[in-house]
């Protein structure tokens, strides 16, 4: 019955344009990165890995709401929100490791609550889920500046050591941060309900809800894995410079779209959604970046570049549907 | 290629190979289509009929081979394109813009002929697309109304309608008339015929055998990519044509073992699903019983309400009052129902039953995560299991199960949409229009599993257009018309077509 | 499809051949300067030449990080530094920093660190403490511009200005340690008034940004006000200063909301300590009331001049700007540190020091400021030669002295432009 005939490269190919584009870009990147780095390649691997710590624990989140379709542009204001108020819990509590704690779990339980609120609103009002985020990052937006205005200072930093001191035990601390979570992510996308449930949204709520999958709990769910990772990078990214401001995180979603289509992911969401997207788009963005300034490139090139080869990306990748409309 | 014939050649088709992935739909095909004929073409799903007239219509492009049009090399880039060029085709799946009126979709792609530096002048639009209308003889349908206002069956015609004009030189019918009622049919008939008296050529794609024998002129039959035979005029009034073409088709004897056999419609006495008084829309007090082991079919207009009770039952649809119950729980949603074993096969089978843009076993594995899933952890070695067991049993057309569903051909996947539930172990299973469109081969085969699923003691509801079918396959039938019953039969060697017919209309 | 395939498989090799051959010219430069520079290195050791005058500095790469990439203060001072590369053995190389972020701003800086500087001029106090970390572990000096790291001096005091990488500061005129711009403003405003002894302004009101980000623009308002007051005590024609509004007066970092003009209806100036050519004057236009109203504002954007005293609808009556040559400050130091010297005077911990503004009064000195390096973006107009600077440091003259570069940084005033 079934004849397993050779696949051709071409069929190899076209099958799989969207990772052999983004591992390409990766690898170009990480080849362009060894060059130009030339002798402070350590301490430059370093500012890749600090720089793309936040991102890729985000973007690994942001694979559960984007495997569905759906997208979120609130992320940049919570995790500035979260910030400060990681900041002003533990400089509150007196700096001790105890005040981060339960810094970390306010916020946790703030992240988790948004990520649910993302997702149950969206569905009872039958909103297209990136309005229920635009709201979400207004609402964060004004309580940003509120929280800011507060202090009377543009920049708050927090009391406690949050870094270790050895720049390496932070580096590796860092690595382990994104080992962790892109484990416990991967686990829940590839062997769970979770992931065949968000993926099978993106592909077709409609059967997916057909076949007894409650919709709306997963993607109540799946908004909240979100939150809990947008926490953590939250943390991750205050450990860097340990103090934020007004405009901490501003630009992040869409460096968290960018990130993600860069590697890979169909913005339809859908069967195709991998977790390596997350990873292998944040470091490419990162390294993309990273090159073009340690080259020396002009800083108006810079965008300009960026903007190109983001496009490219999204011209090989975008599946082109058949035009059947005759006439 | 033994056609004698004094027409005219219209389009060659030259060693045409077509390759989806590792399957070969088409294999080396030669063929040619003349004027003042129809030429039906048939075969099992996945034969590659649809592959042929899609490739000539500018739908997709052939892997290898070449196709001549009217003496010249044919290579169109679009469906469009191909239609400016005289080759029109009407699909299977629906085709019309929403949201727009009727006149805005006959006229799509062609305002500038009824624009004057940008805007476009609705009032004649209108007018000219209610000319076009009254032409084909379906006045009932008003160019200035919304298309949503209309159903599936008349935006069909729309579809029809939009593509025929006086430039078509090929018009291709792909499955078109499942979807019409008889007096569509008609009308479509009448048009087709007149396109060959005008010296035009028509290639008809249909599954149904007594349509193709009445119809066409002409008669190609596919299997597995490959053009098995010929029949002309004079062989397709031969008394045994259809067993001859079926076995062309299938590539052995389909045998008579086609429904069931038994005329034996007794049951067990639990009632595996109740319809209490449900109220929905159009349908008051609403009543059914199913019990374990029983077949209950589902016979009707296509708008007469049959599809809603079963959307009813398996918990999509809400009632407004009255409840559906199983083992005395009642059902509130599909969740619900899903969990107590109730497994729904969906007639919008590409859009509803199956997502397309994902793996057979992704399809299959579906309703059954939370059985397979032991702590959250869901092992891919039981559910690669799972899905080979169903792919095996179903005899699915596949490479393996990761092989996408949009790459299988209708009947296969359909044995998917069917593959969900028996994976599942669903005991109630309610199928809406479980065959349609689906080849002879592929239907023996459901008719085989839903006569065994009796046998095993499940209940089964089957919502059908085809009234062969129901009489064919269950114990009880329900008429209904305008959204209420109008008559039960139950299972005998004496039912006939024209028996309910009268009960529908 | 196989067309559709070999389209998108060019589309990327195109995209990646762009990429790379952009990136290919801006590196060439960058690459063999970085070789020089190790030849440079162990020819010259400069380190131990302190004593021999005008010899040449360690060849050496400096990051500037700007708080924005475009705008005639930008590219004056890109101008002027250019024109110091050659004599000082510098390569300048440039980035801008977000006004916001401490993380992407700390990412920034470890780029220019990545990329071989050796020295960081940077324009934003943010993210300061863990920049300066990151700079003593690279062994990066790091110099302020333009910017008054009052939220470092505050608060991280120990970390920053403490640290040995930290070299000081220049600050445009404000130093909230010694904030002269209300007595500046009031004084020009008297300049005004002398000159139209027979139209005076007799009523003014006042715009500054939020104290959060500027702390001394308050404390110029203050200072102006108790000028006035000072001033009408003997005067025959007092003047009028509306109070701060903290509604309308006070500009997040958005234009002048036009309900300004109908608090401050009998106002005749506006006396804006923000930068009034972006956010305040656009508003006047906008409600028609440029004509009537004189502005007296800090910064310089270009294109006042046509409307600038006597010329056109005459709104701009002062302006108050910086010099480019002020960025000498923080360059001399960092080229100190770099050569491994210092000067007989250094003060312990790093400093911040005000810088003297050009303060466009009149018509002449409107004539006077578009020959200068700021206006014309032409480091031939700019108020030291290249080795003058050489000149100021300590391995390019022994006899220099901080002293002197800080006598040096106050004199910069619209009459020392050649």
């Amino acid at each position: 019955m079934s004849e397993k005939e050779k696949v051709t490269p071409a069929d190899f190919l076209k099958r799989h344009v969207y990772d052999i584009a983004a591992y390409a870009g990766l690898i170009v990147t990480f080849i362009l990165f060894l060059i130009f780095s030339g002798s402070r390649l350590s301490y430059n691997m370093a500012t890749v890995l600090q720089a793309a710590s936040a991102y890729s624990i985000i973007a690994l989140g942001a694979v559960f709401v984007y495997s569905m379709g759906y997208m979120d542009v609130s992320v940049g204001q919570q995790v500035g929100v979260y910030a400060i108020l990681m900041i002003m819990i533990t400089n509150a509590m007196g700096g001790t490791a105890f005040g981060v704690v339960i810094g970390f779990l306010v916020i946790l339980a703030l992240a988790l609550l948004c990520g649910a609120f993302n997702g149950a609103v969206a569905v009872w009002l039958k909103l297209p889920s990136i309005v229920t985020s635009l709201f979400l990052m207004f609402f964060f937006t004004g309580a940003q500046l509120l929280l800011m205005e507060s202090t009377g200072t543009n920049s708050i930093s927090i009391q406690a050591t949050i870094k270790p001191a050895d720049r390496n035990m932070y580096n590796v601390m860092l690595v382990l941060a994104i080992i962790v979570v892109a484990i416990i992510v991967t686990y829940f996308f590839k062997f769970s309900k979770l992931g065949k449930y968000t993926r099978g949204i993106g592909a077709n709520e409609v059967t997916t809800a057909q076949c007894g999958v409650n919709t709306t709990k997963w993607k109540v769910i799946a908004y909240m894995a979100f939150g809990a990772c947008v926490a953590v990078g939250s943390f991750i990214m205050l450990t860097r410079t340990g103090s934020a401001g007004k405009g901490t995180g501003s630009g992040y979603a869409m460096d968290i779209m960018i990130c993600l289509i860069l590697g890979g992911m169909p913005l339809s969401g859908g069967m195709k959604s991998k977790v390596s997207s997350a990873l292998v788009g944040t470091f490419t963005y990162v390294l993309l970046t990273n090159d073009l300034t340690t080259m020396g490139v002009d800083l108006n090139l810079i965008n300009f570049v960026k903007a190109v080869i983001f496009i490219a990306i999204i011209m090989v990748t975008c599946r082109k549907r058949d035009t059947i409309l005759p006439r | 290629m033994a056609k004698a014939t004094q027409h005219e050649l219209v389009i060659e088709v030259k060693n045409m190979c077509k390759n989806f992935g590792p399957t070969k739909a088409l294999r080396n095909v030669d063929v040619s289509f003349y004027r003042g004929e129809i030429r039906g073409l048939v075969g099992e799903n996945g034969s590659g009929k649809s592959t042929i007239t899609s490739i000539i219509s500018g739908m997709q492009k052939a892997t290898s081979g070449e196709v001549f049009y009217k003496g010249a090399a044919w290579n169109p880039g679009s469906m469009v394109e191909a239609q400016k060029a005289g080759i029109s085709m009407v699909l299977q799946e629906a085709n019309t813009i929403p949201n727009c009126t009727v006149a805005e979709n006959i006229f799509a792609g062609r305002f500038d002929e009824f624009s004057v530096f940008g805007i476009v002048n609705m009032k004649k639009l209108n007018k000219a697309a209610q000319e076009i209308l009254d032409s084909f003889g379906i006045s009932h349908i008003k160019a200035e109304d919304s298309i949503n206002r209309y159903g599936f069956e008349d935006r069909k015609l729309i579809e029809i309608v939009r593509c025929v004009s006086d430039d078509t030189e090929v018009f291709v019918v792909d499955e078109t008339t499942t979807a019409l009622s008889m007096e569509g049919r008609q009308l479509l008939y009448k048009l087709i015929h007149k396109l060959k008296d005008n010296d035009k050529s028509v290639i008809f794609i249909s599954h149904d055998m007594d349509e193709i024998l009445e119809q066409c002129t002409d008669l190609t039959v596919l299997r597995d990519g490959e053009i098995i035979g010929h029949l002309d005029r004079s062989e397709m009034d031969k008394p045994n044509s259809e067993q001859v073409i079926r076995y062309m088709m299938v590539g052995r004897e389909i045998g008579d073992a086609y429904y069931r056999e038994d005329y034996d419609s007794s049951h067990g006495d639990k009632v595996a699903l109740e319809l209490k008084n449900v109220s929905l829309g159009e349908i008051k007090n609403f009543s059914l019983k199913l019990h374990e082991g029983e077949i209950i079919g589902f016979g009707g207009l296509s708008g007469c309400g049959m599809h809603e009770i079963g959307r009813i039952a398996f918990g999509l649809e809400k009632p407004e009052s009255g409840s559906v119950e199983r083992n005395g729980e009642k059902i509130k949603g599909c969740f619900e129902a899903i969990q107590s074993g109730i497994g729904y096969v969906s007639k919008n089978r590409d859009t509803e039953a199956l997502i397309l843009e994902g793996s057979i076993q992704d399809n299959i594995v579906l309703p059954s995560e939370s059985e397979l899933s032991h702590t959250t952890f869901i092992s891919p070695k039981k559910e690669k299991q799972m899905s080979d067991k169903e792919i095996a049993s179903f005899r699915i057309k596949c490479g393996d199960g990761r092989q996408w569903v949009n790459t299988l051909s209708g009947g296969n996947k359909q044995k998917v949409s069917f593959a969900k539930w028996t994976a599942k172990g669903s005991d109630v299973i309610i199928m809406d229009c479980p065959t349609r469109g689906v080849d002879i081969g592929v239907k023996q085969f459901m008719y085989g599993l839903i006569a065994d699923m009796k046998k095993q003691g499940k209940s089964i509801i089957l919502i059908s257009e085809e009234m062969a079918e129901l009489i064919g396959m269950a114990d009880k039938i329900i008429i209904m018309k305008d959204f209420a019953v109008t008559k039960e039969f139950m299972r005998s060697k004496e039912l006939s077509e024209t028996d309910m017919i009268e009960y529908m209309i | 499809m196989k067309k559709a395939l070999l389209k998108k498989i060019s589309a990327v090799l195109l995209a990646g051949a762009m990429a790379v051959s952009a990136v290919g010219c801006g590196n060439s430069g960058g690459n063999t300067s970085n070789n020089n520079a190790a030849s440079t290195d162990s020819g010259t050791g400069a380190g131990d030449s302190g004593s021999a005058p005008a010899v040449e500095g360690k060849k050496c790469t400096i990051g500037v990080a700007f708080y924005q990439d475009t705008g005639l203060a930008v590219d004056s001072t890109k101008a002027y530094l250019e024109s110091l590369s050659d004599t000082l053995n510098v390569k300048f190389t440039y980035t801008v920093l977000t006004q916001t972020d401490e993380a992407a701003n700390l990412t920034k800086i470890q780029e220019l660190i990545s990329s071989n500087v050796d020295g960081i001029i940077c324009t934003m106090d943010l993210g300061m403490t863990s920049i300066i970390q990151e700079c003593e572990a690279a062994g990066v000096y790091l110099g302020g511009y333009l910017c008054d790291y009052d939220t470092s001096f505050n608060t991280a005091y120990d970390q920053v200005f403490k640290s040995e990488y930290f070299v000081g500061t220049a600050i445009d005129g404000q130093s909230p340690d010694d904030v002269t711009i209300g007595n500046s403003m009031f004084d020009s405003l008297i300049e005004y008034n002398e000159r139209n002894a027979d139209a005076p302004i007799t009523h003014v009101s006042m715009a500054i940004f939020p104290t959060w980000a500027f702390p001394s623009q308050q404390t110029g308002a203050d200072q102006f006000v108790a000028a006035v007051e000072a001033y009408n005590a003997t005067a025959e024609t007092p003047i009028t200063v509306d109070p701060l509004d903290e509604e309308s007066d006070v500009l997040a970092f958005a234009p002048l909301d036009t309900t300004y003009f109908a608090k401050h209806a009998d106002s005749q100036a506006i006396i804006s300590f923000a930068a009034g050519s972006a956010f305040v004057y656009p508003t006047m236009v906008q409600a028609g009331v440029d004509s009537s109203l004189k502005l007296f504002t800090t910064g310089f954007d270009g294109g006042e001049e046509a409307n600038f005293g006597t010329t056109g609808n005459g709104t701009y009556q002062q302006n108050m700007v910086t010099a480019p040559e002020s960025i000498t400050y923080p360059l001399v130091l960092l080229l100190n540190k770099i050569n491994g010297v210092s000067f007989p005077d250094q003060p312990a911990e790093a400093e911040r020091i005000s810088t003297a503004q050009y303060v466009i009064n009149s018509d002449e000195d409107m004539a006077k400021f578009q020959k200068s390096c700021f206006y014309t973006k032409n480091a031939a107009n700019a108020m030291y030669t290249p080795q003058d600077v050489l000149n100021m440091t300590a391995y390019g003259n022994p006899n220099a002295t901080y002293a002197d570069l800080k006598g040096i940084l106050s004199s910069m005033t619209i009459d020392s432009i050649k």
